[in-house]
């Protein structure tokens, strides 16, 4: 599985059929990432969080 | 004009590891923003699906005022058999739009089957069970974390 930073052939000038893919944030792959190995927040965690 | 389904299904929303982060970083009056509309489409007698601001393949993006985008997959009345919930995979919070080019990836078809797989519940024999395992929360929930 590759999950590919949108520059990683910025420097290659190689043409291939993600040219046409739209970009989104990074973030929302490794948000992916995490659903799929089940690394997710507890309410706990959230809590944890608005009080920092 | 078009017509919003209207459900009886309870709705919920599983945070990624990363989506907490983003919370985290956020300013207090963002994240209470956050919160408040994750709480109203978990609320909303609509379907989840039908108040999405945009979709890019299956990631479907939710509006927070003008400026915050919640990037997720909603998946709408699991099981498919006897429909219970609807279920929010909350990916990322997205509170800037002015990207370096490493802020941004390919969204390929690769990242877009991996969402697929991901957000899959054909194998889920005990949804209630899955629910738990992942943290879904609930209107509820997120009502005591705004208190």
């Amino acid at each position: 599985m590759s999950l590919t930073p949108a520059d990683d052939d910025a420097e290659t000038g190689s043409e291939d059929d993600s040219v046409d893919d739209p970009e989104i944030p990074v973030g929302v792959l490794r948000g992916i990432e995490d659903i799929a190995t089940g690394d997710t927040a507890s309410k706990a965690d959230l809590e944890s969080v608005l009080d920092s | 004009m078009s017509e919003i389904p209207l459900t009886d299904e309870d709705s919920r929303v599983i945070f990624a590891g990363e989506a907490a982060s983003n919370l985290d970083s956020l300013e207090g009056s963002e994240q209470e923003q956050v919160l408040t509309r994750l709480c109203a489409i978990l609320e909303s007698d609509a379907k989840p699906s039908s108040l999405v601001y945009e979709r890019i393949g299956l990631l479907d993006i939710f509006a927070v005022g003008s400026q915050i985008r919640l990037y997720t997959k909603v998946v709408d009345e699991i099981p498919r058999d006897d429909a219970e919930y609807h279920l929010i995979y909350l990916f990322y919070i997205d509170d800037d739009h002015e990207y370096n080019q490493t802020d941004l990836a390919t969204y390929s078809p690769a990242a877009e089957a991996k969402l697929e797989e991901a957000t899959s519940l054909e194998t889920v024999r005990d949804v209630d069970a899955y629910l738990d395992k992942m943290d879904a929360l609930d209107a509820d929930d997120l009502r005591d974390l705004l208190d």
